[in-house]
C-alpha cells in the first residue's frame, strides 16, 4: 500500500523537502532566521553571459 | 610449488614462512551502553539532541504508524512523517520534539538512531501560523482538484494532532510547474 506521494510516483526526498519547508513555515518568527540558512534556499545561482 | 629460484629472494621467504591465522573480530562499536539498555542518537543537519543517550522509551511517528521503542526492540529501518517524537528519560521526564520528517533505525546491539530533515521543540512553533497555512493548503487543494496532472484524490493535505503542521498538497506545489 503505496503512500499517497508515491502514487503519484514522487519520492521521499520530495516528500521530505516539502514537508521540511512547510514546517519551516510554522516556526516563530525568532527561530526562522536561523531555519532559513539550513533550507540551502539560500543558493544563487549567476549566469554569466558571453561578450 | 614454487621454484627454487623465486624461494631464495629474500622478501619472499619470510612471506612464506608466515604463519596463517584468522582475521580477527572488529572491536565492539562503542554505542552498545550495556544489555538491555537503548543507545539512542537523535540529530537533525544541524543540531544534536541525543547522542549515545541512555533512555527508556522513544515515540517514533512513521509513515505506516507511530509505536513505542523500548531496549531490546525488534531491529528495524522506518520512514518518518511528520509528528512528534517524545523521548522518555531514566528518570521518568518526558522531552517533546516536532519532526518533520526522517528515518529511524532501531539495531540489533539496541541502538537507536532517529535522523531527522527538521527537529525543533514545541515551542518554536507559531500555532497561529500553522493554522493559517493548513487553511491555505487545504483551500489550494479544493482548487487544484480539477488538474489533468495529479490523479483524482492524490492530492492530500495532512494534518497533525496540536501542532498542526500542514503538509502542503503537491498539486499545488509541484504539478502545477510541471504541468504548466
Amino acid at each position: 500500500m503505496a503512500a499517497y506521494w508515491q502514487q503519484i510516483g514522487l519520492n521521499y526526498l520530495w516528500y521530505s523537502q516539502i514537508c521540511a519547508k512547510a514546517m519551516r513555515d510554522t516556526l516563530k518568527t525568532e527561530f526562522k532566521a536561523n531555519a532559513e540558512k539550513t533550507s540551502g534556499s539560500s543558493i544563487k545561482v549567476v549566469k554569466v553571459e558571453k561578450e | 610449488m614454487l621454484p627454487s629460484a623465486l624461494l631464495r629472494r629474500p622478501g619472499l621467504g619470510r612471506l612464506v614462512r608466515q604463519v596463517r591465522a584468522y582475521a580477527e573480530a572488529a572491536p565492539a562499536q562503542a554505542p552498545a551502553a550495556g544489555p538491555g539498555q537503548m543507545s539512542f542518537t537523535f540529530a537533525s543537519p544541524t543540531q544534536v539532541f541525543f547522542n549515545g543517550a541512555n533512555v527508556r522509551q522513544v515515540d517514533v511517528p512513521t509513515q505506516t504508524g507511530a509505536f513505542g521503542i523500548l531496549a531490546a526492540h525488534v531491529p528495524t529501518l522506518q520512514v518518518l512523517r511528520p509528528g512528534l517524537v517524545v523521548v522518555h528519560a531514566e528518570d521518568g521526564t518526558t522531552s517533546k520534539y516536532f519532526v518533520s520528517s526522517g528515518s529511524v533505525t532501531v539495531n540489533a546491539d539496541s541502538s537507536v538512531q532517529l535522523l531527522a530533515e527538521e527537529a525543533v521543540t514545541l515551542d518554536m512553533l507559531d500555532l497561529g501560523a500553522a493554522k493559517a497555512n493548513l487553511e491555505k493548503a487545504q483551500s489550494e487543494l479544493l482548487g487544484a482538484a480539477d488538474e489533468e496532472c495529479c490523479p483524482p484524490g492524490g492530492g492530500v493535505s495532512c494534518h497533525l494532532h496540536h501542532c498542526s503542521a500542514p503538509l502542503l498538497c503537491p498539486c499545488s506545489v509541484c504539478c502545477r510547474d510541471r504541468c504548466s
